[in-house]
């Protein structure tokens, strides 16, 4: 743990580089080329022939499917230092799982499928990889559950805006997230959502269309830390 | 059917009359395409099977069934154990339900590695958990793994499409006696596919019951299991059947019509190896999937 930013990340999950090392993300990085995306943008699609990983380099993105009955599932919400997308896709010709995309600007580094395979092959990742896996299952569970409504939406808002603007962050940040999604993430309804959001005070957060924006960065943080200790413990 | 396995310990078969082993459920599990894997990868892999189960078991509110599994054996590309028959009918639903919702979300969360995707077979039987050597061995057992090893899973499994449906499920006719068609799951006894499963080199053949919790593609086409709808032609160009011979459509189903299954065709879809091959092309061009995806 680097200690700086990791404090809210039950939002966000272990992130590869984390895992992996500082040293091997900077290599990764080299395998691919850089992109820029504006919030909201989606930048991998679920049904379509997947034959590249991306890198995030700055920003948060967050992982939906959609099933086949037509229920929305958001999977996690990832930021920088993270990869996202099925690599292992591209030779059988399967399709992408789940949808990618931009909840605020996002930079990417985009590594072609056959490369991303050669490097984690070549640094022994897959057990690395295999464990991630399964601490990213574990974490969306976890997310799923747990007391203090409004705590665990103001928690995962706090770490959302500051993964998503980092070091800029400050009043009046915009995230592309629905409440409909972030209900759906921490497996609250819709309603619980908008009833912890005016809780913790339109001066402080409020929901547009598409939109949750932050006002006052402070009271967040005040309103997510008041049961720090029983989150942790859910 | 003959016996197979005498019981462990004690005395020879027939020589006494003895208590019988307790009743268990057997759930084993196996991954498709394993072994095809490259080596480091497949040693870290080994482990992911039984977290995944314990994942599935755990949101399916069951964690106890997994904390007190009975003679559990981990292989690597698959997990068996045996669990206290009284939770089959939650084993089969919702159990089976999470571990496929588990397995889509561990697929999405993988990002270099293959995806998992399982076939798993529920059986129930007397066998011997005491905690001596021997424990879960018996015919029940041999049963579980035949079935998992037998030919419609396998085949139901390959046919499926690898974006929807990761886990088919065949369930022994004990099994859906005792727990589905006994009314005590949560699943419709029409949800599931009868079917001869046999075991290929293997002298296995028993009635067995698909179960898919999530089917996809050609699965709501009964035709790739030979099944040809009433008044309509056969031969249809959607589902390439496999060698089938003209003959008249069979006979009105004599119980519960929409799952009994024609033996005759059956048999061709069952062993005709290029089957699999055929409707996975027509799988990769559904174009559910594709209006799926793009409205997102």
């Amino acid at each position: 743990m680097d200690g700086k930013r990791e404090r809210h990340d039950p939002a966000l999950g272990v992130t590869f580089t984390r895992l992996a090392g500082e040293p091997l993300w900077k290599r990764l990085l080299d395998e691919g080329r850089p992109r820029r995306h504006r919030a909201g943008e989606t930048l991998l699609r679920q049904g379509d022939t997947g034959t590249h990983v991306l890198a995030l380099v700055e920003g948060v993105v967050k992982v939906t499917r959609v099933e086949r009955d037509g229920r929305i599932r958001v999977l996690a919400f990832r930021g920088a230092g993270d990869v996202v997308g099925e690599a292992a896709v591209l030779e059988r010709n399967e399709r992408r799982l789940a949808s990618v995309s931009a909840i605020g600007d996002v930079t990417v580094v985009v590594v072609e499928g056959r490369r991303f395979r050669v490097f984690v092959e070549r640094h022994d990742l897959s057990p690395v990889l295999t464990r991630h896996a399964l601490t990213r299952l574990r974490q969306s569970d976890r997310a799923r559950g747990g007391c203090c409504s409004r705590e665990r939406v103001a928690q995962a808002l706090l770490a959302l805006a500051e993964a998503a603007y980092g070091e800029r962050t400050g009043d009046g940040a915009h995230l592309s997230v629905t409440r409909t999604e972030l209900g759906q993430y921490l497996g609250v309804s819709r309603n619980t959502v908008s009833t912890a959001l005016s809780e913790i005070g339109t001066p402080v957060v409020t929901a547009e269309r598409g939109v949750v924006v932050v006002h006052d960065l402070d009271a967040l943080r005040a309103a997510a830390a008041v049961t720090d200790g029983s989150y942790a413990d859910a | 059917m003959s016996v197979t396995d005498a019981p462990a310990t004690g005395p020879a078969p027939w020589s006494v009359s003895r208590d019988l082993p307790p009743y268990r459920g057997i759930l084993a599990v196996d991954a498709k395409d394993f072994t095809g894997r490259p080596a480091a990868e497949h040693a870290s892999l080994t482990t992911v099977i039984p977290q995944l189960l314990g994942q599935a078991f755990t949101r399916s509110g069951l964690e106890q069934l997994w904390q007190e599994r009975k003679f559990a054996n981990n292989t690597g590309d698959g997990f068996a154990m045996g669990f206290d028959p009284v939770a089959l009918p939650r084993v089969i639903h919702p159990f089976l339900h999470e571990l496929q919702e588990v397995l889509t979300d561990y697929n999405i969360h993988a990002t270099a590695t293959g995806r998992v995707r399982l076939r798993a077979s529920l059986h129930v039987g007397p066998l011997p958990d005491s905690g001596a050597p021997g424990d879960g061995n018996g015919t029940p057992r041999n049963d579980t793994h035949r079935l998992l090893d037998s030919r419609p899973v396998r085949a139901i499994l390959a046919a499926s499409s690898e974006s929807i449906t990761q886990v088919a499920a065949i369930l022994s006719q004990r099994v859906f006696e005792d727990a589905v068609l006994s009314g005590y799951t949560r699943r419709h006894p029409d949800q599931f596919i009868e079917v001869p499963a046999t075991v290929a080199g293997k002298n296995f053949q028993q009635l067995a019951w698909l179960y898919v919790p999530a089917p996809s593609g050609n699965l709501y086409d009964r035709r790739i299991l030979g099944e040809r709808p009433e008044g309509e032609e056969p031969a249809p160009a959607t589902a390439p059947a496999p060698e089938r011979r003209d003959r008249p459509a069979p006979a009105p189903a004599a119980h519960r019509g929409t799952t009994t299954i024609n033996s005759q065709g059956n048999r061709g879809f069952l062993n005709n190896g290029s089957v699999e091959g055929g409707q996975h092309v027509s799988f990769g061009a559904d174009p559910r999937d594709d209006a799926r995806g793009a409205g997102r």
